[in-house]
């Protein structure tokens, strides 16, 4: 077969499709509409789609009291799930209840990774006492905590990054000053606590129950290591082991002239 | 005479020729009178500047082709579902759908891969040199050649199966 055969085979075959009536001139202008409504749904989507995408990744996330700190990446953060929290014994307290007013006591807050993977905590550990509603309690969230062990001293712990392997453990030192009356009531309060991270459910705290009255000051410190002696300041500075009791007690001063990091009224 | 006349004699007299040269592209009624009239209905919006042109059915051909073969993925699967069936398989398809009937050298069209198909539709059907295939696609002259070389060959050898097929049924 050659060219011209082609042709004229071809042109036999395509002949009833050349005597096709063009379609009236509205059609093309509703496919002008349809096309440019298109254009128009699709550049609003693609908007909608960028500004969402900037605002999850561009826009800081508020920070909340007390809870962690701005700015780091959270990825890698211990979620509630994995982490087990158990109170310690109060620290230091031995042969003080013999003093009139009732010391501050301090506790160490425990939190294990349970989970299979190493894991990250950095800030404070947000703590609630779901008790009765009369029972108000104070929350201050610290980097300077007045303590007491044998002597009232000043500690400082500043939040860090702490990387937590499997089985590893983290510690915030917890002082609950109770009121010189011991105000009535008191209660053995059922403590949740929520690890530092956004979004981060509360979960039971086991162990000692702590006994905390109306209007309680609680100071809470970040989380340190666990090997980071009760006594000293971390990460370490010239401030640790800051001795400014000297055997007497001495009420906790700088609890209501100091700011906090954040102070949360729990009913 | 109002900005649109000359634009609807330009509609009227070129609407049937590209719709035969991107039905023998596509092997698809429907789909060649879709592109046609989307890159008419592009046209008309781009009048003004289009009509300046010494041919502006060309770049209405470039335009549905383009709408063809992008929408085309489609259109190649059900080709190549088509070259699967007989030839009286084909045509019996074609006649139930109300298309147009397929003869044999429409099935041999069919068959062959699109590339090659809608150069040797260019050049055979809309008469279109190889130079100005090679323009109108933005492919080397060269490669039009090599294409053009190889749908013919290919076009041949399904023809002669087809006769073939067709002696061996007698």
């Amino acid at each position: 077969m050659n060219d011209e055969e082609l042709r004229s085979q071809l042109a036999a075959w395509l002949r009833p499709l050349g005597q096709v009536p063009a379609p009236d001139r509205s059609v093309l202008s509703r496919r002008a509409r349809r096309r440019r409504a298109r254009q128009a749904s699709a550049g609003a989507l693609t908007i909608a789609c960028i500004t969402a995408a900037a605002l999850v990744l561009w826009l800081p996330r508020a920070p909340q009291p007390g809870h962690e700190v701005a700015g780091k990446n959270t990825h890698d953060l211990c979620a509630s799930r994995n982490l087990r929290f158990t109170w310690l014994p109060p620290a230091g307290v031995n042969g003080m209840r013999t003093y009139p007013e009732a010391p501050p006591e301090t506790y160490l807050l425990s939190a294990r990774n349970t989970g299979r993977s190493a894991c990250v905590l950095d800030g404070w550990p947000r703590l609630t006492a779901p008790g009765p509603v009369r029972h108000l309690v104070y929350f201050f969230y610290r980097t300077h905590l007045d303590q007491w062990w044998k002597h009232e001293f000043r500690r400082f712990v500043r939040p860090t990054r702490v990387r937590l392997r499997p089985g590893a453990t983290a510690l915030s030192a917890v002082t609950i000053s109770v009121p010189p009356a011991m105000l009535p009531p008191c209660t053995k309060l059922a403590w949740r606590v929520s690890p530092p991270a956004p979004g981060s459910a509360p979960v039971r705290v086991h162990g000692y129950p702590t006994l905390v009255c109306s209007s309680s000051l609680i100071e809470v410190s970040p989380l340190y290591p666990s090997s980071v002696p009760i006594t000293s300041s971390y990460p370490p500075s010239r401030n640790s082991g800051a001795l400014w009791g000297s055997g007497a007690f001495r009420r906790v001063r700088t609890l209501w002239g100091c700011g906090g990091y954040g102070a949360d009224v729990v009913a | 005479m109002q900005p649109g006349d000359d634009f609807e004699e330009f509609y009227q007299a070129n609407y049937g020729r590209l719709v035969t040269v991107l039905f023998a592209v596509l092997g698809d009624r429907p789909g060649a009178e879709d592109a046609v009239q989307e890159a008419f209905s592009r046209a008309f919006a781009r009048w003004p500047r289009l009509s300046g042109y010494d041919l502006p059915e060309a770049w209405v051909r470039r335009v549905a082709l383009r709408i063809a073969i992008d929408s085309g993925r489609l259109q190649r699967r059900r080709s190549a579902a088509s070259a699967r069936l007989t030839v009286a398989d084909l045509a019996e398809a074609r006649e139930q759908s109300g298309a147009l009937p397929l003869t044999p050298v429409g099935v041999a069209l069919m068959r062959l891969p699109l590339r090659e198909r809608e150069v040797l539709v260019l050049h055979y059907v809309a008469d279109m040199s190889v130079e100005q295939i090679s323009a109108d696609r933005g492919i080397p002259a060269g490669t039009v050649k090599d294409r053009l070389a190889a749908g013919r060959r290919r076009l041949e050898r399904e023809l002669a199966s087809q006769q073939q097929e067709a002696r061996d049924e007698r």
